[in-house]
């Protein structure tokens, strides 16, 4: 829809602010030709993000019926960052373009450019002054995260001022206030914040400790438009289910990192005062029936969030646990998926890179949930190396959501060859995470084997082999979710500048949700993918043909399709 | 020790001010229109379902409160498109129309369903005219409690034995209306209580009762030009439309709805009207 024009005087304001930022910043940046270092000791430097999108429409897959599949064919994403440094200023802009994108809306298309940052930053001895876009946070991010991802287009920077102040050499206080940017525009809720972080170390050499405690508050001010907005779907709700909202939200937290030798313990406490949050799974009675879904309620929020590492040579473990129940921060409750969040819950599971492993995904329960996640690395030699990893997740209510064990094997073949093989096994309850109902827990066991070959000083390859095994759906007849998946990657590399890599995700046994033909018939589809990488110093090339096989994401009770991918992707990725 | 102290007294400074006089909940008063408007204003809802959508049902239960809630003020449409609406094998309908899809390009896909269009408007401080769940009642409150620019008359005629449906629908200018030449009317057909399977958080229910379910476009699905001339306060206009209902379709169920709305770079609905037949 975004593609009909929305704030067209908006953009054009910010083009115009563009234009006339880039004539200041080049008007004050003596650049020399070269290496960016200006006569009185001014530093430019920048990066370049570039990807473009050709789609080609394959409805068998479910690449069909999104803007981009049907008519426009095309889209594009960049984003152009500039810093300049002098005088003991710091200056960032950054040209953000959105052409036909997918990133905002997965079946939907998305068109806007202008400035998606700026900022100026000034240090006058102790006191630190930042006004524009920025990006920061407290503690851990639970209760103040302003970040970028760029992937899912979620872009939560702060718009406003920052201060900071050095209390003693190892104590820093930080304020801010400001909006959270929403695309080329603003939120209009009111956020506030401050931060205490400090550091204490023991002076003896011996017994040598250190801890890095902080206190941080942040506070959310509804905007009279989104009360309103409130007020009238309160208004709508029988008196069992209405109260009064507040416009002012507080979030606490207190933090401390304690080291000593190779222990390191962090640990996080954070509450939030009473208001009104979307329950997804909230059950409602409406004239005797009971209806499950969104529903606003009016509660207070913790989080207790702790880590636990211990390294030494050859040996590394981490055990963590986090406890959720009602933390949701929003710029206002009315936002959904990844839209308008103030903060971040730390992810308990394994960040998986293989394909197959990192198919199921624990979204973060916000409304919720208990985790814990344990993690062991070890050597033995130089030649092998293991990891071993276990997280465990369930609602307050002891529900299983999700539970993982991975184990992976390194062995090293003198200075040439590298073997690794592992296996994963996943509990995930689709039922929850993708709200559909009565959808058994999938289960699945993943054995995956790498081999990595350097034939000589330029020439390497690498292959990949993985299969998904999943459980069967007794009440479907038929294997969970997708069912089974075969899935084989060669890749070669011509050192520095080329990498040439093929890859095919078969779904070798049909599941309950794969495609059928017209008898019914589950059909067996490949996902092909090709890739070519060029790097020329410090800019990265990419060219892909890629199949990618269609998802339903649902987080609460807001479901998103994340459609299938077919078509071909370059990409442009720069340094200067 | 002056760390501690000054982060102690900037910890106490952020409890200032904690308290806060809060909003008054004050419950509209439902089906009330504006005092001395001679016609109230409607509110058109297009609400983008399908049956494997399982937190639609919810969606429809809200539009259902709503419409408890505002009397004969909201005009519903159930528009099944998109990704959840692909029928399961045990469906006895296909509710997916061209014109629901073509609606669902023009106003824009959501970014999660249920979702609905509220007057086809883009509120302030919203991305897209997409709006979910929990955002109607605040957007129809507040579209509500426009002066309209537009009257709006439906009356149908069915004959039972040919199956024919006439639509004769009246746009007469009020105060208040700029640029009335922009003006497209949609004339839409819903069918009410239809029952089929839909998926539920309690799994497949083969006798879920779908509600203002879009069956046909009288009109283009963006709607045919008003015509006539509005140019002068009171100026009306007759448009009429003729079409065969399909056997199988409950005429009994069905009601004919209308909006006028604008064109080109905004769709927003002016008034909107329904009559059963």
């Amino acid at each position: 829809m975004n593609t009909y024009g929305y704030a067209p005087a908006c953009l054009r304001g910010n083009i115009g602010i563009f234009l006339a930022a880039i004539a200041v910043f080049f008007a004050f940046c003596p650049l020399a030709s070269t290496a960016q270092e200006g006569q009185e000791g001014g530093r430019l430097s920048g990066s370049l993000q570039a990807n473009a999108n050709f789609f080609i429409r394959d409805s068998l897959i479910g690449a069909a019926n999104t803007p981009q599949y049907d008519r426009q064919l095309y889209g594009a994403e960049s984003w152009l960052n500039l810093q300049y440094s002098n005088w003991g200023f710091d200056f960032g802009l950054r040209f953000d373009l959105f052409n036909n994108s997918n990133l905002l809306n997965p079946t939907d298309s998305y068109t806007a450019e202008g400035i998606g940052n700026w900022f100026v930053r000034k240090k006058l001895d102790k006191l630190g002054i930042q006004a524009g876009y920025i990006y920061d946070q407290i503690g851990s991010g639970i209760v103040f995260r302003a970040y970028e991802e760029r992937p899912q287009l979620l872009d939560n920077a702060l718009i406003g001022l920052k201060l900071s102040y050095d209390l003693a050499p190892d104590w820093q206080i930080r304020a801010f206030t400001g909006r959270q940017k929403q695309q080329f525009d603003t939120y209009r809720s009111v956020i506030r914040g401050l931060s205490v972080d400090g550091f204490i170390a023991s002076k003896s050499q011996e017994a040598w400790w250190s801890a890095a405690p902080g206190f941080g508050v942040v506070s959310r001010t509804l905007d009279d438009l989104s009360m309103n907005s409130l007020v009238a779907t309160l208004n709508t709700y029988s008196p069992d289910y209405a109260f009064v909202p507040k416009y002012n939200a507080y979030a606490f937290s207190l933090f401390n990192t304690f080291s000593a030798g190779g222990l390191s313990w962090y640990v996080e406490g954070a509450y939030k005062t009473k208001e009104t949050v979307n329950d997804a799974f909230a059950e409602t009675i409406v004239n005797g029936d009971t209806i499950i879904g969104d529903r606003l309620v009016n509660k207070p929020g913790t989080v207790v969030y702790s880590t636990l590492s211990y390294a030494r040579p050859n040996l590394g473990l981490t055990l963590e646990v986090k406890r959720t129940d009602h933390f949701s921060f929003r710029t206002r409750p009315q936002e959904q998926l990844n839209r308008g969040m103030l903060n971040y819950l730390p992810p308990m599971t394994r960040v998986n890179t293989y394909r197959l492993t990192s198919r199921y995904n624990a979204a973060i329960q916000e409304i919720g949930e208990w985790a814990f996640q344990g993690d062991l690395r070890f050597a033995l030699g130089k030649a092998w190396r293991f990891n071993l990893n276990a997280s465990n997740i369930v609602r307050l209510d002891q529900t299983l959501l999700y539970r993982e064990l991975y184990l992976d094997m390194q062995r090293k073949f003198g200075r040439k060859g590298t073997a690794i093989l592992g296996v994963q096994r996943q509990e995930y309850n689709q039922e929850v995470y993708e709200f559909k109902p009565g959808v058994p827990m999938v289960q699945t066991v993943t054995p995956f084997l790498e081999w990595q070959y350097k034939v000589n000083e330029r020439h390497s390859y690498r292959v990949e082999m993985q299969y998904m095994h999943t459980g069967m759906d007794e009440q479907a007849g038929a294997r969970q979710d997708y069912g089974n998946w075969l899935f084989a990657l060669a890749e070669f590399s011509i050192a520095p500048k080329w990498t040439f890599s093929a890859s095919d995700m078969y779904n070798i046994s049909p599941g309950k949700n794969s495609p059928a033909d017209a008898k019914g018939n589950k059909r067996s589809l490949h996902f092909p993918r090709v890739d070519v990488f060029y790097n020329l110093r410090s800019t990265a090339f990419s060219l892909s043909y890629v199949k990618q096989v269609e998802g339903v994401v649902c987080t609460g009770g807001i479901c998103r399709l994340e459609p299938a991918f077919s078509g071909v992707r370059f990409s442009v990725n720069s340094s200067f | 020790m002056r760390v501690q102290q000054t982060a102690f007294g900037l910890f106490m400074l952020c409890f200032f001010g904690c308290t806060e006089i809060g909003p008054v909940i004050t419950p509209l008063e439902p089906g009330n229109p504006g005092s001395g408007q001679s016609a109230p204003q409607m509110v058109w809802i297009e609400e983008f379902s399908g049956v494997r959508c399982v937190n639609c049902p919810a969606g429809s239960a809200e539009l259902d409160q709503l419409a408890k809630a505002y009397p004969g003020r909201l005009v519903v449409v159930s528009i099944h498109a998109g990704f959840f609406s692909n029928p399961y094998s045990e469906n006895r309908y296909d509710f997916r129309t061209t014109e629901g899809n073509n609606l669902l390009n023009l106003l824009g896909q959501p970014l999660g369903y249920p979702s609905a269009v509220v007057n086809r408007k883009k509120f302030e401080g919203e991305t897209d005219l997409q709006l979910s769940r929990t955002q109607w009642a605040g957007f129809i409150a507040q579209e509500l409690n426009k002066t309209p620019a537009v009257d709006l008359n439906v009356a149908s005629t069915f004959n039972a034995g040919t199956r024919e449906l006439r639509a004769d629908v009246d746009v007469k200018r009020l105060d208040n209306l700029a640029d009335p030449g922009t003006l497209r009317l949609s004339v839409f057909l819903t069918e009410n209580d239809i029952q089929d399977t839909q998926l539920t958080p309690e799994g497949k229910k083969d006798d879920y009762l779908h509600r203002h379910v879009l069956r046909k476009a009288l009109t283009p699905f963006d709607g045919a030009p008003v015509g006539g001339d509005l140019t002068a306060v009171g100026a009306s206009v007759r448009r009429s439309f003729v079409f065969t209902m399909p056997q199988g379709w409950r005429p009994e169920a069905c009601k004919l709805v209308a909006a006028v709305h604008r064109s080109g770079d905004s769709w927003e609905v002016l008034q909107a009207a329904e009559k059963s037949l």
